[in-house]
């Protein structure tokens, strides 16, 4: 092809392949020739899909084929392929991938001799930059959910889920859930005893167990200060208080280390409820049943669990 | 006289402006708008030529070929349709048609269409 | 306030017939493409604004099936948006069109077929229309999306077609039950060059 001599076609920061309709090469670029290491001399006459067998041969024919007839440009989508020739990128930003992202044209070049052209952009900065931006966003949504001191779910992510979950449950021949609500005894008198620093570790401690205690369809969330709330995905009052009882054994028998010789003890009073006909379909309100077992549980000398009927 | 089947006005507009300009001004030309339409204009009239579009509603073009070819086997039917996939053309073929016009229809390929079939 | 845009019988007339053309050769590419007989309906044309689009679009999306909407932006004198929408079973069996075993058949396959058919239907009738009316254009690369309903059409679209020409027509593989649909919709700006170029070839009539 007398195409090599010409300037643009050996110095734009493109790569330029021209094949016939049986991707056959009849002409391929200088940044080809320095990226892939693949003089023009050598690729000429030969199909390309014998130099890069990873190529679908069917479908890149077909796609010359649509364009030597529509005589309209075509594209490779990126979404769903990521190059067309694997050129290996290795510098040190680029820390995701391994190939060049590449977009890609193919258009018709001559359409009398069935000749097509393709363009092979370097797309990889920029799909870098949009998976870190996808990454981060997920990390900002997570963060929204979360807890900072525990880790564990926060209020706002509870409220969200619980509907989901009681929609679930409805549309599931009304298979029981149970929440139980959790608070820590005497927390302020902790926390005016051994400082702060201790109060937080109390609250890891307890987040931790009760997590300890869930499986991954249960949903466990701090409500604030020294409050914590559990949603037991199905699971009937009876077993729920046997959950609950576990976590505050747990909790009765476990304990923080301040100084050598000191050893910080604390329990926890327990509401337990089921969702049911009572609650009019909202769930609130059975948290507040909850949270008045909660509040007879302090009221009988705490360290102890009750179910609301 | 000349019969331009096809259930597009403009289409037939074209049709008509571009016989006046290859044939003559004074041209007589009937129009029908679907392939029942053409069928019985042409067992009253009996034209020279009858130009048939293919995609038509209530009998499309493909019948209205059949239709007219067993009525009249000397039929001189031009089809003039965007639709020019192979299988159209051979199915019209099939039916009778004697010649093809891709759109849009203009001077240079009705008159040389005309002229292939020596009907000017 | 009067509708710039609307067309008048004429107008709407010369479109028709454009846009049979038009279609014509894109059934011709399809067909010649994937070596099977296709058909493409009559294209139904109307000039609406933006809440009937909103409308318009809810209509096609009635049913309880997921749903892929490929959109491709046209620039030049008809600049616009040309919008293919098709369900998931016809993208499957579209794909089996293509000569894909059943195995090849996955999420991205599919997508990028549709692609394909949205850039194939864009430049067949929106190229072919540009020329008819003595006009270039040019396409960006297509985009593709899932979508279960209409509330996840991108709020933009309100704003930017306040006044649009929408083509709409079936891509009809009976046998083998595929159906999409295309639109084409046009900015203002274009809208008004493409009532002129109407009323120019009338004119030459």
């Amino acid at each position: 092809m007398q195409i090599n001599n010409n300037i643009i076609f050996n110095t734009v920061n493109n790569g330029i392949i021209i094949l016939d309709e049986d991707l056959n090469v009849l002409a391929w670029n200088k940044w080809l020739e320095i990226y892939t290491k693949i003089k023009e001399k050598d690729i000429l006459s030969k199909n390309i899909c014998k130099y890069f067998p990873y190529i679908n041969e069917k479908k890149l024919k077909r796609k010359a084929k649509t364009v030597l007839v529509t005589n309209n440009p075509s594209f490779l989508s990126l979404n769903t392929n990521r190059y067309l020739i694997n050129i290996p990128v290795s510098n040190i930003t680029n820390t995701i991938f391994e190939s060049m992202q590449q977009d890609i044209t193919i258009l018709p070049y001559d359409i009398e001799k069935k000749y097509i052209c393709i363009y092979i952009y370097d797309n990889t900065l920029m799909c870098e930059i949009n998976q870190k931006l996808e990454k981060a966003n997920e990390e900002l949504v997570d963060m929204s959910h979360r807890d900072p001191l525990t880790q564990i779910f926060n209020r706002r992510y509870f409220s969200e889920q619980s509907k989901k979950i009681k929609s679930f449950s409805q549309r599931n021949n009304n298979i029981p859930f149970s929440i139980i609500t959790l608070d820590i005894d005497k927390f302020k008198k902790i926390n005016d005893t051994y400082g702060h620093l201790v109060g937080d570790e109390v609250i890891i401690k307890v987040a931790h167990i009760i997590e300890a205690e869930v499986r991954t369809s249960d949903i466990v969330a701090r409500f604030g200060g020294e409050e914590f709330v559990m949603l037991l995905q199905d699971c009937n009052l009876d077993d729920a208080y046997k959950v609950a009882e576990k976590v505050r054994e747990d909790i009765e028998k476990t304990s923080i280390s301040v100084h050598i010789d000191t050893e910080v003890k604390f329990t926890v009073s327990i509401g337990v409820a089921q969702f049911s006909e009572v609650d009019n379909n909202n769930i609130e309100l059975t948290l507040s049943r909850a949270d008045e077992a909660l509040y007879k549980a302090k009221n009988i000398g705490r360290n102890k669990t009750v179910v609301s009927n | 006289m000349y019969l331009v089947v096809d259930d597009s006005r403009m289409a037939r507009k074209m049709a008509v402006k571009n016989l006046k300009l290859v044939v003559g001004e004074n041209v007589e030309i009937s129009e029908a708008q679907d392939g029942l339409e053409a069928v019985n204009l042409y067992k009253e009239n009996k034209p020279t030529i009858c130009f048939m579009d293919l995609t038509m509603p209530v009998m499309d073009g493909f019948e209205a070929i059949k239709e007219i070819c067993l009525f009249d086997s000397e039929a001189k039917i031009i089809v003039i349709s965007a639709d020019i996939q192979e299988l159209s053309m051979q199915k019209a073929k099939d039916n009778g048609a004697i010649g093809f016009i891709k759109k849009p229809i203009n001077q240079n390929n009705l008159k040389s269409m005309l002229s292939t079939l020596g009907l000017i | 306030m009067k509708n710039l845009i609307e067309l008048n019988e004429d107008e709407k007339d010369c479109l028709q017939e454009l846009m049979n053309i038009s279609y014509g050769a894109a059934t011709a590419a399809i067909s010649e493409i994937i070596g099977k007989f296709a058909t493409l309906s009559i294209p139904n044309i109307d000039t609406i604004s933006s809440c009937d689009l909103r409308k318009h679009l809810n209509e096609k999306l009635l049913s309880k099936n997921k749903y892929y909407v490929s959109n491709q932006l046209v620039n030049g004198y008809l600049a616009g948006e040309n919008i293919f929408i098709i369900d998931e079973i016809s993208s499957i069996n579209l794909a089996r069109e293509f000569d894909l075993s059943d195995d090849e058949i996955d999420e991205n396959e599919i997508k990028d077929i549709i692609l394909e058919i949205t850039n194939i239907l864009s430049s067949a009738t929106s190229g072919k229309l540009a020329s008819l009316v003595d006009t270039s254009i040019s396409f960006s690369a297509p985009h593709i999306t899932k979508i279960n309903s209409i509330d996840e059409f991108d709020k933009r679209f309100e704003g930017e077609y306040s006044h649009v020409i929408i083509i709409s027509t079936e891509l009809n593989f009976k046998e083998q039950n595929i159906k999409g649909e295309l639109m084409i919709l046009t900015k203002k700006e274009s809208s008004i060059f493409l009532k002129k170029a109407l009323d120019n070839a009338l004119e030459n009539l």
